[in-house]
């Protein structure tokens, strides 16, 4: 054994200081005090693809990218000058034909036996691969202080726990919804700083399951700053490192409490216009019975009492009770025609809003005998959305029942026009009014339709306004305005 | 924090004119190392680290103040101020050049004479104004700059970092050269190539002189005339060196005194 590696160290000794120079593992380079190369090796010829007599008598910063020889100049150069070396400076150094090559430096400066620096001692090692490493890093750091910046802007709280269940990090977003500064909470347990709204389950469960390896996706009330109760969507994720050790946890709290307000009120909206819906199917349904067979009934009623008082007219008793049934039947069927005319009119089927609103205000005005003003914006032929029509007659014939029912008007004025891109409605009377401070106004007791409330929804689900303006002595005015897209 | 322990402020010298020697961007007061000796027997000598830089105090950093020249030159002038010099023979090297030049025109009186090494009022080529660098050349940089990090950490290491809670670490930083926060160099980087100063020129009352060298790759010759020519008054040196380096220029500044 000892033999062997004795003739390998001869060998060696056999090789010439020349060969080790020229093909030492790393790039040699000597120049003057002033860096102007005096010589190179081999491997730095190699390295890059100059030659030997390419760089004679250039400066070395010569061979180095513009960035690399203003660092060369700004920090390198004085470096050397002032301290007498530099240790791994990473430039890189063209190359004919080729992309620059990435190396680190190092240098060493001579000095005479006066101090006078002499000449230059280079090393150059290629630094391809690290330099590689180094941009993966710097791009992994980049990314990093992004998410970093997401983090701290997050109005989530966003946390990482320890294994023991020690907080490690807690964000603005944490500081915020549970009312603990970053301070306060790192290095406490978990389940001191975040507390449930729920005897059954706390965060401890909560950790355990995580614990197992478990990541959880689930909704809790959680406690926040102030005693707040949060809806909170939680979201945790266990960190596990092999062969399955579990080191940590991050996690997620998403406060939703306003998200499911959002969504109850959007919910009931829903509900709303569905009822809507039904009502007017309905509404129609009845409309519809009512008219054709009601109607045609009584009709054939009238037609046999009709007939009657003409077979009848040799009974004189019989005249007058006969003239009362006859009025009585005559009373039913104006009734009912209206009623089916209310429920559904046949007039906004086949006339436009304007006119229909017109003939309805007519004939509600002489069904209630209350005198009505009418200023309605004649509209050309335009017809609006089925769906417009029919709500801005609903709350029309909604705002007029009203009037009817609890006002005590003796007139109303309606104005219907189009301004500003907008339908308006405006039904105002001179009525009993009322006050918004009693605990609910009469208008909103409902009497078959909706009330306050159905004409509320219904200009809402047009998109439109509604406002309702009343004084107990001054008269009700309703204001609906529905955009039409339309200027 | 008082503006000389901000500023790493050292003073000596057995002459009482004082001499300011700023340094750029890249060192910090060592750069000055080679070339005190020569004034110390006949100034008084003030060295100092811009923030960031050297052993000043990184907590003194205001990324606001120091995104441009000014604030480096608000630094200038308070240490002046400080130490109520006058008179004072202001030498700053690469783009302190620039900073002594603002810091001269906004206290004049204090200042009798400018000593500018290498300056450029704009690096980045302009029309007809040649700054050496195109702004790609200057993108370029600059990304070198932002991508050096680690290569930049060793050369210029220690960093330093929060040194003030670390006291023992202040004999090993007395023997470094030249260390910056690679963070601040950063910016420094950003605010030193981008600047343009040429408007500044011409309102200098102070006594000028400029010394360029021959074949500065930061400051090439046509930059060294530029700021001669619109620097009313001023002496203009080309000395036969290479490279952007301050201490090479200790003869002629000695002649120029010798001659004021």
């Amino acid at each position: 054994m000892k033999d062997h590696a004795d003739k390998i160290l001869a060998d060696i000794s056999d090789e010439s200081l020349g060969d080790l120079y020229e093909h030492a593992p790393c790039g040699y380079i000597s120049t003057d005090a002033n860096a102007v190369i005096l010589r190179v090796n081999q491997t730095f010829l190699d390295l890059t693809g100059h030659t030997r007599e390419g760089v004679r008598n250039l400066r070395l910063p010569e061979l180095m990218t513009v960035p690399g020889r203003v660092f060369y100049d700004t920090h390198f150069a004085p470096m050397v000058r002032l301290q007498g070396f530099i240790k791994e400076a990473a430039v890189d150094i063209v190359r004919p034909g080729q992309s620059p090559l990435p190396t680190l430096i190092n240098a060493v400066q001579i000095e005479n036996s006066k101090g006078e620096p002499t000449h230059i001692r280079f090393t150059i090692f290629d630094a391809t691969e690290r330099r590689r490493f180094e941009q993966r890093l710097i791009t992994a750091n980049h990314q990093a202080e992004h998410f970093g910046v997401i983090i701290q802007a997050s109005l989530d709280a966003i946390l990482s726990v320890g294994p023991t269940g020690d907080i490690e990090t807690w964000n603005p977003g944490a500081e915020k919804m549970f009312g603990h500064s970053s301070d306060e909470a790192i290095g406490k347990k978990v389940w001191e700083m975040i507390v449930f709204d729920d005897p059954d389950y706390k965060p401890g469960d909560l950790f355990s399951e995580v614990q197992k390896g478990q990541g959880v996706f689930r909704s809790a009330m959680c406690i926040g700053s102030g005693g707040r109760k949060m809806f909170t969507s939680i979201c945790v994720t266990p960190h596990i490192e092999p062969p399955g050790e579990f080191v940590g946890l991050s996690a997620i709290f998403r406060d939703l409490t306003e998200q499911r307000q959002v969504e109850e009120a959007k919910h009931r909206e829903e509900m709303m216009a569905n009822l809507i819906r039904a009502e007017e199917s309905e509404r129609r349904r009845i409309s519809r019975d009512l008219h054709d067979h009601l109607g045609q009934q009584l009709t054939a009623i009238r037609l046999t009492i009709a007939e009657l008082q003409r077979a009848a007219a040799e009974f004189p008793q019989l005249s007058t009770p006969m003239e009362k049934l006859q009025i009585q039947t005559r009373k039913i069927d104006d009734d009912l025609s209206f009623f089916a005319f209310e429920l559904r009119p046949k007039e906004l089927e086949s006339a436009r809003l304007a006119e229909a609103i017109e003939i309805y205000v007519r004939k509600w005005s002489q069904n209630y005998d209350v005198g009505a003003e009418i200023h309605v914006e004649t509209m050309n032929s335009t017809r609006f959305p089925e769906k417009i029509e029919n709500n801005i007659y609903r709350i029309l014939q909604e705002a007029l029942n009203n009037v009817a029912k609890y006002a005590s008007a003796d007139t109303v004025n309606v104005i219907f026009k189009k301004h500003d891109g907008e339908l308006i409605l405006i039904i105002e009377d001179n009525g009993d009014g009322f006050s918004f401070s009693e605990p609910k106004p009469p208008q909103d007791r409902g009497h078959g339709g909706l009330g306050i409330l159905g004409m509320h929804e219904r200009t809402v689900i047009c998109g439109g306004r509604f406002t309702i303006e009343s004084q107990p002595g001054k008269g009700t005015t309703v204001f609906a305005r529905i955009p039409i897209g339309d200027k | 924090m008082s503006i000389l322990e901000r500023n790493n402020v050292k003073i000596w010298g057995s002459g009482t004119r004082p001499m300011l020697f700023v340094h750029g961007f890249g060192c910090d007061q060592h750069l000055w190392r080679l070339m005190t000796p020569r004034f110390e027997d006949d100034y008084r000598v003030v060295v100092f680290d811009q923030v960031g830089a050297g052993r000043s105090d990184l907590s003194s950093y205001d990324p606001e103040k120091y995104s441009t020249l000014d604030g480096y030159a608000t630094d200038v002038i308070e240490i002046v101020e400080e130490l109520d010099l006058k008179d004072v023979i202001l030498v700053g090297h690469s783009v302190s050049a620039m900073i002594g030049l603002l810091a001269a025109k906004r206290a004049s009186e204090r200042f009798s004479d400018l000593i500018m090494i290498g300056p450029s009022p704009r690096y980045i080529d302009d029309g007809d104004y040649v700054g050496g660098f195109t702004r790609d050349g200057v993108e370029e940089l600059l990304q070198f700059f932002e991508n050096n990090h680690l290569g930049w950490a060793a050369a210029m290491a220690p960093v330093i970092m929060g040194n003030e809670n670390r006291p023992e670490l202040a004999q090993e930083l007395e023997t470094s050269f030249c260390a910056a926060d690679p963070e601040i160099a950063r910016i420094f980087a950003r605010v030193t190539f981008l600047s343009d100063n040429r408007a500044d020129l011409p309102g200098v009352t102070t006594s000028t002189l400029i010394i360029q060298t021959q074949d500065d790759v930061i400051a090439p010759v046509p930059v060294g005339e530029y700021c001669h020519k619109h620097i009313p008054g001023s002496k203009y040196v080309l000395i036969d060196a290479t490279g952007h380096c301050a201490h090479l220029s200790a003869p002629e500044m000695t002649t120029y005194l010798a001659e004021r």
